[in-house]
Parts: structure tokens; C-alpha cells; sequence
């Protein structure tokens, strides 16, 4: 067997083996969360967003980098379903810009995406700490030019989908990651045209899930 | 540099303190006055002044800077409070040592290593039309635009990406392609439509946000546009220098000259009809008559003769000897004023400069007293170099530019001016040069 396959087994059987015996201390233990809980995550983003100008000028898609902060507060309504309010800050640094197939380094810029949610986490089997669900709300973006020293916010509709695992690491703690997708839309008429964005934010959180 | 930052804040009682010198952090300066716009310090180094800015000069410098460029920007009224360091204090005072002079916005304060400096009022005046702030590009390019004087604008780098200017903070792309961009856009659109652009302009950094605004507000492309401008009409001088606003006063010929250029920095050029304006610099000084657009070469020398019609869109720097009026570039030689040579003119360079406007082809004399003692002087340039008006003598033989001709006393000369089909269309005066030499 060659090294790269042998590295690829590898590491599906310690994935494997890390879920299985999550879930089996979960079962062992027959600790689940329940009730109100509090998750607090944080963890690398990336952002892709499309800028349309209404006046048919080039259009721009900003990419980059920044770190994402998660809190979210809500309550097991049922054994399996919670109910929640999220509130998610995200901010990229310094993303770059292209337009007309020339690519620009927006230095010192921080592009904030701050997501206000109503969100739903599924737990198909609680004692294994698998959980997904989604979220809608608000987003708000505020561009800021660190130099410059101006800012300015928009705001739209956001969707969101996330699926995670969380395992305990003590009576009332669990430890977990999570990914998410984070869809926006936003429009802006200042300074003029008017102009359209619809961004992605694609988040990988390490989660701390208190109850 | 425009800023946002702080300031160095000078406290009422310590500015009306006598010699109010180390307040705040600012390197020490000594109030000197205050006028109806500007509350003046300087750095101790430069002090005495000299005459030109002494007691209220320099002051007077400044308002007059200030209603020149108020006819173009209509700044309101306000106190800007100005700081005229030595470079080597201007870093300190700017907090940046590659600083080469700064503006305070917030604070309204100028510390610049010159007075007037042009860049940082500019930058001043236009904070005080709308205290907003415009990328740097457009910024710095407006503080780079408009300007009296010989400070050329920062060269742009013409093959350089505009866009990569937009992004940029302090770079030789933001200062020259932002001043070219502006004073092109001034000069095709009139000022009030530029100023109204200018103030709604983005403040982020965003290319394709500042193409999209610019497009939305001129209903044309930037890019298109940017061709434009930066095109080189081949037989046409590219010159893009700063716009001057012209308001000050038409100089008075066959007066006598005063010299103070704290109020009279520049003359614009009287109508004189079809006569010629001839300027003599002083001693070991060069005349200078420019563009008011900064779109046409200066014509400099030791003796300028313009025939530019009403002499509208051009001004000359001071200080100067004398300006006199009369047919000195004429179209008969027999007609041709006589100018008097200046005693210094070998120190010239060049020595005298005739400006006429693009013509098809035009032959036109002077007539050129010698007052002082020739020993053994040439002069090359002209078509002809004649002792008389009678030009169809040997002597007086159709020359090559650069033949050097011996000239024993006062001489007539000939010009022959021939603009080609470019330089009619853009408009490009004709100049033509005769040098001495010995």
C-alpha cells in the first residue's frame, strides 16, 4: 500500500473512531443536552461576495479571510429540537477585489458581516451529538477603511445552514465543531449607483455548548 | 498629506502669549498674526523672514492664495490655523518623518515646509466645502490640481493602472495619476461640476465602486475617458501642469513694476489687441508667462514677447523688470517696435522667447536695440539677422536655427513660424527662441 493510501485510511478509521466513541460516551454516560442552552463558537471564514452595480459598470466579487464569532442562546422545545437566537461577527480583513479580470488588495479594510438569526438545531440522535439546522434573519455589512476612517452599513435578508458535532467534556459542557453557510443579500445606494450584493460566508466554528 | 489624525492643540492664551513658543506638541513656532483667514506660526529656524514675508507679508500671502483660489472653490469662510516649518520639522509635526508637509483637517491646521503651500490649502479648502473624505487618489489628485507658480505637479506614471491608484494610500501613482486625473477632469468639465463630482464621490477605497460612481455620475466610462486623457497626440506637447484660477489683477504695461509678491504673486496678461507684450526680467532672473489651464508650455527667458491676442488664459510669474507694449513681434519690419536688449542677457536661457498663436505659416520681425558694448556677441534663431529692414541684401541671407550670426550693433531679425495641421487644431502657440551668445 502506498504512503498516501495508507494516510488516508488512517485517517478515516480515527474519524470514525472519534464519532463512534463520542457517541458512545454520550450513550455511556446518557448525558444530552436539554433544556436552555447557551453555545459560544468561534473559527476561521471565508467570504465570496458579488457586487452588481445597477448602471451595468464592471462588476466585483470581494474574497478573503477573517475570523468569525458565534453566540447563540435558546432552548430544547422538544427532546431533538431547539429554538434559538444566534448572533454571528464575522470579520474579513483586508479581502481583495476583482474587477474586469484584474485583482486589487483592499488593505487596510475590515469588511464586517454580522448576521442577527432565528435559528433551528436538529439533534436526530442526541447521545451522538450530531446536530444540523438553518437560521434566517439579518444581515448587517459595514465597510470600514481603517485608514480612511469612514464606515458604512447595509443591511439584508441571510440564510443559514449548519451542521455540527459536540461531545462532552464535562457535566455541563460540550466541546464541538460546526460548518456553516451563510448566504446574504444586501443593496446599497450610497454614494450612487445603486448596487446589489449577494455574499457567502463559509464558517468552520469550535464550539462550546453550556446547558 | 491630508490627515484625519490629531493635532497639537495651541491653547487661546498661549497663542495670544507673546513669542508663544513649545505649545503642545508641535515643534516650537512664534505666533506671528493672525488675519481674517489663517492664524500664522513659524518654525524659530526661519526667522528673521526675509523682507518679501516680514510683519504682515507673509500673512498677506496667504489671503491673497486664499480669495485667488475662493474665485474657483468659493471656500467659506473660515480660520485655518498654518504652521510654516523647516523641512526638517516637518516630520515632527506631522508624526510621519517621510512626510513632506501635512493638513489636519479635524483640527483645521497646515504644517508645510513653504508658504503659501498650494497641495496643503488646497487639501483645506476643500475639507472646509465638505468635510468629507474622498480616496486619496481624488484627494491628493484636487490639492495636486490647482496652483500658481513654477511647482510642477508630481509626474504621473503614465502606463501605471488607475484602479491600482484607487486602492493605494501615498504613492507616486496616487499623487500624479490622481493630479493628472483631476486637472483633466477640471479642465474638460468646469470646476463647479468637478467640485459637485468630487462631493459625492465614494469614500472607500474600491475600484470598481469609484469606476461604477464616476460612470453613474458622468454618464461615461472612466476608462474611455482615461484613454483620453493620457493620449499623446503625436506633434502635440503633452503638458499637464497645475490649473491656476487667474483672478488676480492684469499687469499694467509701460508702468512701472512693483514687486511684492506676498499680493501680487502673479499678473494676468492685459488685452492689448494685436500688439505684443514684452516682459524683461530682472537681473539674473527669467521671465515666465504660463497657462492659466496648465495645459500649454511655459514660455520662459530673459525677454518674452507674447502676441496673444486679448492675452485671456495666461499670467506671468513676478517678479519683473519691466513690461512694455507696441508692435514688437510685427508683420512689416519697418512697423516692429523696438525693444531694448537687457544688458544681462547672456545670462538668460534662453536669452528672448516670441510666442505667437499656431499659425499656418507667419513671418514676423523684431527690432533689437543694442544698448551696451558688443564685443563680438551672435545670435542664432531667427530666419534672418539683418543691421537694416532691407533683408534682401547679402548680408541678411535666410539662416539656419542654430547659425550663429555676428551682430555688431541693432539688428532686425526674422521669424518664420510654421504650426503644423496637430498643433493648429490643439491650439498649440508658437514659440521661437533667438539666443546670444559670444
Amino acid at each position: 500500500m502506498r504512503d498516501r493510501s495508507r494516510r488516508t485510511l488512517a485517517l478515516a478509521v480515527f474519524a470514525y473512531g472519534a464519532v463512534t466513541s463520542g457517541a458512545a460516551w454520550g450513550e455511556e454516560g446518557g448525558r444530552v443536552h436539554q433544556g436552555r442552552i447557551v453555545r459560544i463558537a468561534a473559527g476561521p471564514t471565508y467570504l465570496h461576495e458579488s457586487w452588481h452595480p445597477s448602471a451595468g459598470t464592471g462588476d466585483a466579487v470581494h474574497t478573503g479571510w477573517g475570523p468569525a464569532l458565534d453566540v447563540t442562546v435558546g432552548k430544547f422545545v422538544r427532546p431533538r429540537l431547539v429554538l434559538a437566537g444566534s448572533v454571528q461577527a464575522a470579520a474579513i480583513i483586508d479581502r481583495d477585489e476583482t474587477t474586469l479580470g484584474m485583482t486589487y488588495a483592499l488593505d487596510d479594510t475590515i469588511h464586517f458581516v454580522d448576521t442577527l438569526a432565528a435559528l433551528v438545531d436538529f439533534y436526530p440522535d442526541p447521545a451522538r451529538g450530531l446536530h444540523a439546522g438553518g437560521a434566517l434573519g439579518l444581515a448587517f455589512v459595514t465597510e470600514v477603511d481603517t485608514h480612511m476612517g469612514g464606515s458604512q452599513t447595509s443591511w439584508g435578508p441571510v440564510a443559514a445552514l449548519h451542521v455540527g458535532w459536540e461531545r462532552f467534556i464535562s457535566r455541563r459542557w460540550s466541546a464541538g465543531g460546526m460548518f456553516r453557510l451563510s448566504l446574504y443579500h444586501y443593496g446599497t445606494d450610497t454614494p450612487p449607483p445603486e448596487a446589489a450584493s449577494n455574499g457567502l460566508l463559509v464558517t468552520v466554528l469550535f464550539a462550546f455548548t453550556y446547558d | 498629506m491630508a490627515t484625519g489624525g490629531g493635532s497639537v492643540w495651541v491653547p487661546l492664551s498661549c497663542a495670544l502669549a507673546v513669542a508663544a513658543i513649545g505649545c503642545g506638541g508641535n515643534p516650537p513656532a512664534v505666533f506671528v498674526g493672525e488675519s481674517a483667514h489663517f492664524r500664522l506660526y513659524v518654525d524659530p529656524a526661519l526667522m528673521p523672514l526675509p523682507a518679501a514675508f516680514d510683519g504682515d507679508n507673509a500673512l498677506a500671502a496667504l489671503e491673497t492664495e486664499w480669495a485667488d483660489v475662493a474665485t474657483m472653490l468659493k471656500t467659506p469662510d473660515c480660520k485655518i490655523t498654518y504652521y510654516w516649518y523647516t523641512p526638517e520639522h516637518i516630520g515632527i509635526a506631522c508624526d510621519d518623518t517621510t512626510e513632506g508637509g501635512c493638513t489636519k483637517e479635524a483640527e483645521m491646521e497646515i504644517d508645510a515646509p513653504l508658504l503659501p503651500d498650494a497641495h496643503e490649502l488646497n487639501h483645506a479648502y476643500t475639507y472646509l466645502r465638505s468635510p468629507r473624505r474622498p480616496v486619496p487618489f481624488l484627494a491628493e489628485g484636487m490639492a495636486e490640481a490647482i496652483g500658481c507658480g513654477y511647482e510642477a505637479p508630481i509626474p504621473a506614471p503614465f502606463d501605471a493602472d488607475w484602479r491600482e491608484a484607487i486602492v493605494e494610500l501615498r504613492s507616486d501613482k496616487v499623487y500624479g495619476l490622481g493630479g493628472l486625473f483631476v486637472r483633466q477632469m477640471i479642465r474638460r468639465y468646469g470646476i463647479d461640476d468637478f467640485l459637485r463630482y468630487y462631493e459625492q464621490s465614494p469614500e472607500r477605497r474600491d475600484p470598481a465602486l469609484f469606476a461604477a460612481n464616476f460612470e453613474s455620475f458622468w454618464g461615461v466610462a472612466l476608462d474611455d475617458l482615461w484613454a483620453d486623457f493620457t493620449t499623446v497626440v503625436p506633434g502635440v506637447p503633452f503638458v499637464d501642469q497645475k490649473i491656476c484660477p487667474c483672478s488676480l489683477p492684469p499687469i499694467t504695461p509701460d508702468a512701472d513694476v512693483v514687486t511684492d509678491p506676498a499680493r501680487v504673486p502673479y499678473w494676468t496678461l492685459p488685452d492689448v489687441g494685436d500688439g505684443t507684450l514684452a516682459f524683461t526680467a530682472g537681473r539674473y532672473q527669467a521671465a515666465s508667462v504660463r497657462s492659466c489651464a496648465g495645459d500649454t508650455d511655459a514660455v520662459s527667458g530673459k525677454a518674452v514677447m507674447t502676441r496673444l491676442g486679448s492675452g485671456a488664459g495666461w499670467y506671468v510669474m513676478a517678479p519683473l523688470a519691466a513690461v512694455q507694449t507696441g508692435a514688437f513681434v510685427a508683420e512689416r519690419c519697418a512697423d516692429a517696435t523696438h525693444y531694448t536688449l537687457s544688458p544681462d542677457v547672456l545670462v538668460g536661457n534662453p536669452y528672448l522667447t516670441v510666442t505667437i498663436p499656431a499659425t499656418q505659416a507667419s513671418t514676423v520681425y523684431l527690432a533689437i536695440d543694442v544698448p551696451f558694448p558688443l564685443d563680438g556677441m551672435k545670435v542664432a534663431g531667427a530666419d534672418a539677422v539683418c543691421p537694416t529692414c532691407d533683408f534682401d541684401q547679402n548680408a541678411c541671407r535666410t539662416l539656419t536655427r542654430t547659425t550663429t550670426t555676428p551682430v555688431t550693433g541693432n539688428f532686425y531679425a526674422r521669424l518664420q513660424y510654421d504650426s503644423s495641421d496637430s498643433e493648429r487644431e490643439y491650439g498649440v502657440v508658437a514659440t521661437q527662441d533667438l539666443t546670444f551668445s559670444r
